[in-house]
């Protein structure tokens, strides 16, 4: 009985099988980059998007939707469709270009950018009603946005803001967010140079920086805002003496969680809300690590010297990172343990893969 | 200390005579890259004797520089295999190559390769020179009274004949990206007796047309102190989607870092093209300068320099319209003159 029971010690020391959907872009070059879906398990793989110009694919929050910019006449629209490829269709805009769609805690909202570029603004389409609002009081550039969960985080600045105050700026606007929600972004600011970026907090009628300039000295270029399941702490990416490094805000403050000469970037939380999938350049190249925000421990995911390996997506059980690699010479998608076991190739097409994003949970 | 000078007129235009009666073996029919990726007449290796180059081939082979006047100077290669599959070579200049222009030659089991203007000796580069700038070739369009190729010829002569060290072509090379458009731009850059350095636009991302013809397109050099790099605003509206030059942006930007000056080179700039490219380029570590085109007409009063502010912008007119600007580089700047318009031939 000693080797099965070794046999089960050691399987137990890795994680559950992989499974699930992730949905990916997938074809020969950018213009006909379609989104696609897979069976980990079996390797079925479905076309499920335009295949023209499809951008990065974003799950509804019960995995029942996907949320996906393409090719228009005019720009890029919206496009919402099932997993199995049903129900296509394109959001109505009032704007040409549309990116970067965030879906609502509750999944009943997309929020998008609007617009050309650094010029874009914050637009809310409700897929109930399917109508399409400006929020931020129609501020303009704002990009990236990403739902705000509860009011944990927006409690825990407007203490900040109490405490060194008297006062906060934006207890004001709580009575709006508990009716319509709240939104970050990544907003322009003008400096002396020229512009920079800042977070904000926005809401339909109103943006306003997250934390007021005079508690967020210096000339820092903030982008890649994501806030945790848990909703009292953000991660983002900042520019600190030149290179790009992750930082936390939460109760405790502000703090640098990777904290490398070489450029960190691109937090992605997992599901649980307690580590941070991140790129970082400190092997040469673009690797995936994660850290622990509370110890700032790092651990390598995926690295090597002479390839690339980007864009990490948590599996629904935390036990699974797929990323991006181009290791074989072309970008194609990979899954492997977060402790960097079991690396395995998904996609083997000839072509390029690209922005894997990990079904939430299977669709009731 | 010896004086610093760039490969002298003379001796590029007796090369150039040489190579372009040199049978040419390189590319295949249809101009694409065969055994020899880089360097090639898009991205030429500039070297010194003593110094290391890097090439990229299909497979290990025997290497050597060709000259013009037919000497042959075999090269000690160090390989390493990249991820796919392909060869890196790092390759060592004979100390006995003489500056000028050559052709970087390769066989392997009877195969055999040239890339015709793939690398440039030098035996110093000048502390200040000047870059000329073309942009918009568009090789196939007509809708001009004369052909895109009659314009371009003249455009190459105003430029072998302005005493500029490097040539940099920002992008729409041709007009809708055509394998043949590509064949007939080639057959005129290689007229030009500098180092010419392409990158791709709008107009020539047909298929995978481009890549097949110059390979990447990120890529960096060096000229003496300063560092160049070139990279794709093709893919825009989706780029931060995407993430796929991002690591070498980043890579090739902290490569160039110590650079005098730090000139970047694309297509067109428009602040949708990604805002990682432009946290890379413009605010984390600046760019000195941009050198850009697109437009068909010259940067406005306000289109100084990037909205992010550091980095100073110089657009130039279009090749298809006659036009070329010349950047004067020194240790006090970086000096963009006046566009001109290449005259006619008859």
């Amino acid at each position: 009985m000693i080797i099965p029971l070794c046999l089960l010690t050691l399987y137990s020391m890795h994680a559950a099988a992989a499974s699930g959907h992730i949905a990916y872009l997938s074809g020969t070059e950018q213009e006909d980059l379609c989104v696609c879906v897979m069976d980990v398990v079996s390797g079925a793989t479905l076309r499920v998007g335009e295949g023209d110009r499809d951008g990065a694919p974003v799950w509804s929050p019960d995995g029942a939707w996907l949320a996906y910019p393409s090719k228009s006449d005019a720009g890029m629209d919206i496009h919402l469709v099932r997993p199995d490829g049903s129900e296509r269709r394109a959001v109505v805009h009032a704007h040409p270009w549309n990116r970067q769609p965030r879906w609502s805690p509750d999944g009943s909202r997309l929020a998008y950018a609007a617009d050309d570029g650094i010029n874009a603004v914050i637009m809310v389409y409700d897929a109930v009603t399917h109508t399409e609002t400006v929020w931020g009081g129609g501020k303009t550039g704002l990009m990236r946005p990403v739902w705000v969960s509860g009011m944990k985080l927006l409690n825990i600045v407007k203490q900040i803001e109490e405490s060194q105050h008297g006062e906060s700026r934006i207890s004001g606007m709580f009575d709006e967010i508990n009716g319509t929600g709240a939104i970050l972004a990544v907003g322009l600011v003008a400096n002396s140079n020229g512009l920079t970026t800042d977070i904000f907090l926005v809401t339909e009628n109103g943006a306003t920086p997250l934390v007021p300039p005079e508690l967020n000295p210096g000339n820092y270029v903030d982008w890649a805002v994501e806030i945790n399941r848990k909703g009292g702490m953000i991660a983002f990416e900042s520019n600190d003496g030149g290179d790009r490094e992750i930082f936390v805000f939460s109760a405790n403050g502000q703090t640098n969680v990777t904290n490398h000469r070489e450029a960190d970037w691109n937090p992605v939380w997992s599901p649980d809300g307690n580590w941070i999938a991140f790129e970082s350049f400190r092997n040469a190249r673009r690797s995936v690590y994660r850290v622990y925000p509370e110890t700032i421990r790092v651990f390598p995911v995926a690295v090597a010297k002479n390839s690339d390996n980007w864009c990490p997506t948590w599996s629904p059980d935390g036990e699974w990172l797929a990323f991006v690699s181009d290791r074989t010479g072309n970008p194609d998608i990979w899954i492997a343990e977060v402790t960097g076991e079991n690396p395995r190739q998904l996609t083997t097409y000839p072509g390029l893969d690209y922005a894997p994003a990990w079904q939430p949970r299977k669709a009731p | 200390m010896k004086e610093r000078r760039a490969i002298s007129p003379c001796i590029a235009a007796a090369l150039l005579v040489g190579m372009v009666c040199t049978p040419s073996q390189a590319r295949d029919q249809d101009g694409a890259l065969a055994l020899i990726q880089t360097p090639n007449c898009g991205a030429p290796a500039l070297a010194q004797p003593g110094n290391t180059f890097e090439a990229v081939l299909a497979e290990q082979a025997d290497l050597g520089l060709t000259a013009s006047t037919g000497g042959v100077f075999p090269l000690t290669v160090s390989w390493q295999t990249l991820p796919g599959g392909m060869q890196h070579a790092s390759c060592l200049v004979p100390q006995n190559a003489p500056p000028g222009m050559y052709g970087l030659t390769a066989s392997v089991r009877g195969r055999a390769d040239v890339n015709v203007r793939s690398v440039y000796v030098f035996e110093t580069f000048p502390e200040a020179y000047a870059v000329a700038h073309v942009t918009d070739v568009h090789i196939g369009a007509e809708d001009r009274p004369r052909t895109s190729e009659a314009i371009f010829r003249d455009v190459i002569k105003t430029v072998n004949e302005s005493g500029a060290s490097i040539a940099l072509f920002t992008g729409d090379l041709t007009h809708s990206g055509e394998p043949d458009q590509f064949r007939r731009f080639l057959e005129i850059l290689d007229t030009c007796i500098l180092p010419t350095f392409v990158c791709p636009g709008n107009h020539d991302r047909q298929s995978l047309n481009y890549e097949q013809v110059f390979g990447p397109l990120v890529y960096y050099f060096w000229f003496g102190e300063d560092g160049y790099l070139a990279f794709d605003t093709k893919d825009y509206n989706t780029a931060d989607d995407l993430g796929r030059q991002d690591a070498d942006l980043q890579v090739f930007r902290r490569a160039i870092k110590p650079a005098r000056w730090s000139i970047g080179f694309t297509h067109r700039y428009e602040p949708g093209m990604g805002m990682r490219s432009q946290i890379v380029l413009f605010l984390d570590n600046p760019l000195d300068f941009l050198v850009c085109g697109h437009t068909h007409r010259s940067n406005k009063p306000d289109e100084t320099h990037v909205p992010w502010g550091t980095t100073a912008m110089t657009v130039t007119p279009a090749a298809i319209d006659g036009y070329l600007r010349l950047i004067e580089v020194t240790p006090r700047g970086i000096r963009p003159r006046e566009p001109v318009r290449a005259p006619e031939s008859p």
